[in-house]
């Protein structure tokens, strides 16, 4: 089974990479996650509802959240 | 009459032919990686329904709602007549659309505040996906909500930037 990096979006949900967690390389997965995570996206493991600081091929769905503003 | 039915049998290749191209310019362009999901590979003549069915905002509303009932379980939310009730160590939240109030705790000097509002910056994101950006967020890390609280009153232009 796949596993896969998704993000909300106004088309509802998105997927920005899915992969193959047994054969993949991670760094160029983690790479990607840290490009979201410049522009302010967190990643959450959609297993455990956890903020997750690197993605491993234990995980099957992470999401991206957009930053949340108060005010 | 012939002509007449070469011609419409003509449109209606054309337009096929159009769907396909539109459809595969969008995923090129896009950039998607993968492909989206609910596709149906067993019938591709149909992939420029499906395409359309994908992104209809009734099909965004309902993937919406599904991210939020798996929030709503992962977090152990409760869901009320008029929003969520969302347990974080000793704080207790009431989470709707873009408003967040504590019903308890915060017993910190810097937890004066009762009630805020909040907003993702990404426009048109559904609400139901907003709330669970925001359940999640706060059962990660409660202290966000005296965050996004000490900026009531200030404006935001659409990316998220204040106003000075």
């Amino acid at each position: 089974m796949n596993a896969k990096i998704i993000t909300f979006s106004s088309r509802g949900d998105t997927t920005l990479l899915e992969y193959d967690p047994a054969t993949a390389d991670m760094d160029e997965v983690n790479k990607l996650i840290s490009e979201y995570e410049a522009k302010g996206a967190q990643p959450f493991d959609m297993t455990t509802g956890e903020r997750i600081e690197k993605v491993t091929r234990e995980q099957n769905e992470v999401l991206m959240v957009h930053p949340v503003a108060g005010g | 009459m012939h002509s007449i039915a070469v011609t419409l049998l003509s449109c209606v290749f054309l337009i096929l032919v159009w769907g396909i191209v539109f459809v595969t310019s969008q995923r090129l362009f896009l950039g998607e990686i993968v492909l989206p999901q609910r596709r149906h590979n067993n019938c591709p003549a149909w992939g420029f329904f499906t395409y359309f069915e994908n992104n209809s905002p009734d099909n965004a509303r309902t993937q919406a709602q599904s991210y939020l009932r798996r929030t709503v379980a992962l977090t152990k939310a409760t869901e009320t007549v008029d929003g969520y009730i969302l347990n974080v160590g000793t704080n207790t939240f009431h989470v709707r659309d873009r408003y967040v109030r504590r019903l308890r705790g915060g017993k910190d000097a810097k937890s004066r505040y009762v009630g805020t509002c909040f907003f993702v910056p990404n426009q048109g994101m559904p609400i139901a996906e907003q709330i669970a950006t925001a359940l999640l967020m706060l059962k990660n890390d409660p202290t966000l909500f005296d965050k996004w609280a000490v900026k009531n009153g200030e404006s935001f232009k659409a990316d998220g930037q204040i106003f000075y």
